[in-house]
């Protein structure tokens, strides 16, 4: 069957600091349908030794806390589908909730930097 | 729908790990799982010099400016003997090449300070080694003899893009910090139980700082999916004996969620 369903991303930006736990509240897009994948990406990568993190979509724990960074984490390497974390919850402004939290103490990271959790969303026709 | 369940156990100065942890009500088959250490240490930076992307296109749209191409008429007058000529290309020809390269060529990747450091550098080096460059080894007093305007612009820009180029190494490039990132090393084996007695794995080697790869090709899958009751034993035996480390093991099941 020909899938029909268009594909969309949706970024949830915020900033980390060193040994901090950043918590995002916000909520899926309304004109998107389902949520097929996350991934993240940092913008200093040598943060992500010991990030950890935990995420609930629509009131579901989709990934279990204390989830090393690492396993989601896109790079240059790897193309948007091999790095993402398949998940299959409604979107339509549903609650998203992220607790982010840095543990880079072994590594000498000083400077704030981004997160982005990208959310790959479907949109029926 | 495969869910995933994580279990964390810290290990401090190399000390064996024997515990029991409850799983997740919902997780009743068990398809895969993985497993991995870090170990906490004091990382190091290191100072390196990296190169920034040479801007080709915006050196060469530079010099098509026309404050420079129009400066061919001027250059015109000079062409009877090689001083006069040397003269007017340092008084005129060069210091609008360097205004106009210093003045536009900026990184946004770089900060004030940085930025300096880098227009100082191309007004240096074009005043320093420019003309030498263009009389001596470009010989333009003697192929400039019979240039009419257009190609004499193209040759200058040419020229200095084939200048710039060639320095770029010591042009292009800016101090960064670069963090030194801890090396792997085996630090122990671990076996985890279910049901009493089912091994899912067995003295299995663990490698901390590691780089892991993403979650789909960390977890070892199995033949088929295991029926658990609520417990998994975990037993880590330390390889180290006194590496002062805290090292932190994750363990990932993968499950099936209905």
């Amino acid at each position: 069957m020909e899938d029909k369903s268009i594909k969309k991303l949706q970024v949830i930006k915020f900033e980390a600091g060193k040994g901090e736990t950043v918590e995002y509240n916000g909520n899926t897009k309304t004109e998107h349908d389902t949520i097929k994948g996350i991934f993240l990406r940092l913008s200093n990568p040598e943060a992500l030794q010991g990030a950890t993190l935990r995420v609930w979509i629509d009131d579901t724990e989709i990934i279990p806390d204390d989830t090393e960074v690492a396993l989601l984490h896109h790079n240059d390497e790897l193309s948007m589908n091999d790095v993402v974390f398949p998940v299959n919850e409604k979107a339509k402004n549903s609650p998203v909730r992220i607790i982010y939290k840095d543990d880079s103490e072994n590594l000498a990271v000083n400077d704030k930097y981004n997160v982005r959790v990208y959310l790959m969303a479907e949109q029926h026709k | 729908m495969k869910r995933y369940f994580v279990i964390t156990h810290k290990s401090f100065n190399d000390s064996h790990i024997n515990v029991q942890d409850l799983l997740p009500a919902s997780c009743k088959l068990i398809t895969g799982i993985a497993v991995n250490a870090t170990a906490k240490q004091e990382g190091e930076i290191e100072a390196i010099t990296k190169l920034l992307p040479f801007p080709q296109m915006l050196i060469a749209n530079l010099l098509n400016s026309e404050q420079i191409t129009t400066l061919f008429y001027s250059y015109l007058h000079t062409r009877a003997t090689e001083q006069a000529s040397r003269a007017f290309f340092e008084s005129d020809i060069l210091p609008e090449i360097v205004r106009v390269l210093s003045s536009n060529i900026v990184y946004t990747c770089l900060d004030a300070g940085e930025q300096q450091v880098l227009t100082d550098s191309i007004i240096n080096i074009f005043n320093a080694e420019f003309t030498d460059y263009i009389y001596n080894e470009s010989n333009l007093f003697d192929v400039g003899q019979n240039m009419t305007d257009s190609v004499f612009a193209d040759f200058i820009a040419q020229k200095t893009l084939i200048f710039i180029y060639i320095n770029k190494e010591r042009i292009f490039k800016h101090n960064v910090n670069k963090y030194i990132r801890p090396e792997p090393y085996e630090c122990g084996n671990i076996s985890l139980l279910v049901n009493g007695n089912s091994f899912l794995l067995r003295d299995y080697a663990v490698t901390a700082n590691r780089k892991v790869r993403n979650i789909k090709n960390e977890i070892i899958p199995f033949h088929e999916a295991l029926e658990v009751n609520s417990n998994i034993h975990t037993v880590f035996k330390s390889y180290q004996t006194n590496s002062n480390n805290t090292l932190t093991i994750r363990i990932y099941i993968e499950y099936e969620y209905k």
